[in-house]
């Protein structure tokens, strides 16, 4: 996975300087000794120093921790797709409150990813989201997001 | 004789009615969760972490130490039964175990599983009530810069042993440290990476990252791919899980080594149960008169790791309930869990909160003894629950996330900081950079930046206050020599091979 972690350590390299940025904003002493600024300073020049060399190693070959997870395209695809529907219910949670987001989710879920049929994903969705309903808000009393129907 | 008066304590703790109950309820949720290979024990804990807060907090330990080792007992199963570990630990148990399935013997390799489990993690329990106290003593002795110097050992340790990758071991480290300081500044209240987001100010909730690394990643991983295999049938009856008077005494020094490795390589911060059960395994191996049975079914083959890797959990909860260092992805959640609490983990805790330890002491022993139960008679009953579709159980974890991490805060941000977290963790696990020392790192972040500042305020900003004490200096050295061992390996290593080169 040489692009991979060619990738990460670019990421981290420019989480790095923003931590760095923002440490220097900070006091590096204080009336105390040491003020807020001067672990993260150092923190974000050691992930600095680190990202190059993972990015070092990757390009000059070393053979250390070369392998990757495996797995396909298309399952990176898979995850990432459900990844995306997870979001989205995050997004319409705020909307349509969280047992029609989880209802959305878990149709479009088994549905499409799953490849079951509608009748299977409804039931599944509706069952689920029946049971959230009676554990966490009825039995144990977790305010849930609601939506503009009251649920 | 005080350790008895002590044990005492705490059985009349974990033996209220309530206690045992939480007790059965940690083992039960522990067995399941090690028996379903889609969530591991981390995962279950984080998600039931903010449900824990209403609780005592000896209850609530007891609860989630159950899911702990009780998630070792069932990651046997579904490594006899399919070859696949119900959680990392168990992989080494496939190796033997599934040979034995194979061969008609799934009934006693289940039950070997179990006593081995049952004996090894008992007398882990005994280590951890023999150890851990006197550690606690000899600690209470440590001012803030063998503090820093012990949580610096801790993270260099965890960064050094998880993963193949030093170098991502410690970025995971240094990131996950950043993670933990973000908000505001113990000592003069500024507010450190907030993004000008007022509920960042307390800082990013463990529970938040933590479902997100763990529960949320670990379904993406899932949907990658789904392993069809076939379930092996299970013999009926008790006495057809039972192994033999010869199995038995073929397996009394696997029973040893995997108690006294598991219990020795838990104490190790990073190291883990599943270099416990591959030690014990190479041991066990090593020692045999036959050692060309393993692999092919032999059955000390499956006793050795499954001990270790139940031993392991007494070994990790030695330096976390004595000194507040956690050794593993799940000794940071019990550790932050203490926290939440509201708890001060450390030396003093077993002072000042014996029924505490002693209660969680008191229950792992009968634990142990209910997950003999659970996994021997009803073991035909929890595998049925490999039968459960998948497509059913992961909207539901899915769900459980949410959930779990919004009645933290009621906060919205903290939900999609989960969902951030849950794609963070995929990536690690495809790029293998390591979870623990992130988790780690992210608990442990605050407490040593307080350490450090301390210990110079101490010294009125003199840092070889950090050297010039005994134990802080020790510990220090030792944490430069385990960063320093890569490359004089590598360098030796050259050394060696320059010769042959010319």
């Amino acid at each position: 996975m040489t692009k991979g972690d060619v990738w990460a350590g670019l990421i981290l390299a420019g989480l790095a300087i923003f931590i760095i940025q923002q440490a220097l904003v900070l006091d590096y002493f204080s009336e105390y000794g040491l003020g807020p600024g001067f672990l993260p300073l150092w923190l974000g020049i050691v992930i600095f120093t680190l990202s190059l060399a993972l990015i070092g190693i990757r390009i000059l070959g070393r053979p250390e921790a070369f392998e990757n997870e495996g797995g396909t395209s298309a399952g990176t695809g898979r995850a990432l797709a459900t990844w995306g529907g997870l979001m989205l219910a995050i997004a319409l949670l705020n909307v349509l409150g969280f047992i029609t987001s989880f209802v959305l989710l878990t149709f479009l879920l088994v549905l499409v990813m799953d490849r079951r049929s509608p009748s299977t994903s409804m039931v599944v969705a509706v069952g689920g989201a029946l049971g959230f309903y009676l554990v966490f808000s009825a039995i144990l009393g977790v305010p849930l997001p609601q939506g503009p129907w009251g649920f | 004789m005080e350790t008895l008066q002590n044990l005492s304590l705490g059985l009349s703790v974990a033996l209220t009615l309530t206690n045992l109950s939480w007790c059965f309820i940690g083992v039960f949720i522990g067995t399941v969760v090690g028996i379903l290979p889609g969530i591991g024990p981390p995962g279950a804990i984080a998600m039931l972490l903010p449900l824990t807060f209403k609780l005592d907090p000896t209850s609530a330990f007891i609860m989630l130490a159950g899911i702990y080792y009780g998630a070792k007992y069932g990651g046997s199963t579904t490594s006899i039964l399919l070859n696949i570990p119900g959680e990392p630990s168990s992989v080494v148990t496939c190796l033997d175990g599934y040979q034995m399935a194979r061969q008609g013997r799934a009934g006693p390799a289940l039950g070997i599983a179990a006593i081995a489990s049952f004996i090894a993690g008992t007398f882990g329990v005994l280590g951890l009530m023999l150890a851990a106290p006197p550690l606690a003593r000899f600690a209470l002795r440590f001012a803030p810069p063998e503090y820093f110097a012990v949580m610096s050992l801790g993270l260099t340790m965890v960064a050094y042993l998880t993963g193949k990758s030093v170098v991502k071991g410690l970025l995971a480290t240094f990131f996950g440290i950043w993670l933990g300081i973000i908000g505001t500044d113990l000592f003069t209240a500024q507010s450190r990476y907030t993004f000008g987001q007022v509920e960042l100010v307390d800082g990013i909730d463990f529970t938040v990252v933590s479902i997100g690394l763990f529960a949320v990643a670990e379904i993406l991983v899932n949907m990658e791919s789904r392993v069809k295999a076939d379930l092996f049938k299970l013999p009926k009856g008790l006495r057809n899980l039972l192994p033999k008077l010869q199995d038995l005494k073929d397996c009394r020094f696997a029973f040893v080594n995997g108690t006294l490795v598991g219990f020795f390589v838990g104490l190790l911060p990073g190291a883990g149960a599943t270099i416990a059960s591959m030690i014990s395994y190479g041991i066990e191996k090593a020692v045999s008169k036959h050692p060309e049975k393993f692999g092919a079914g032999a059955i000390e083959g499956v006793a050795a790791p499954e001990g270790a890797n139940n031993s392991d959990a007494g070994g990790g909860l030695v330096p976390l309930l004595s000194l507040g260092i956690p050794g593993s992805n799940v000794g940071a959640m019990l550790l932050a869990a203490l926290y939440l609490w509201g708890l001060r983990p450390g030396p003093l805790l077993i002072h000042e909160h014996p029924e505490l330890f002693w209660g969680v002491v008191a229950s792992m022993y009968v634990g142990n003894f209910l997950l003999l139960i659970l996994n021997l008679p009803l073991v035909p009953i929890f595998v049925q629950i490999l039968r459960l579709p998948y497509f059913a159980l992961y909207p539901m974890v899915l769900g459980i996330s949410i959930v779990g991490v919004y009645s933290v805060n009621y906060s919205f941000l903290d939900v999609w900081l989960m969902g951030f977290f849950g794609l963070l963790g995929y990536l690690m696990r495809k790029l293998h950079f390591p979870m623990a020392p992130l988790v780690l790192g992210m608990v442990l972040g605050k407490p040593t930046e307080r350490a450090l500042r301390q210990s110079l305020m101490m010294s009125q900003g003199d840092f070889t206050i950090l050297f010039m004490r005994p134990i802080s200096a020790t510990l220090l050295s030792a944490a430069v020599i385990i960063l320093l061992s890569p490359t004089v390996q590598r360098l030796s290593l050259r050394e060696k091979k320059g010769p042959q080169r010319v």
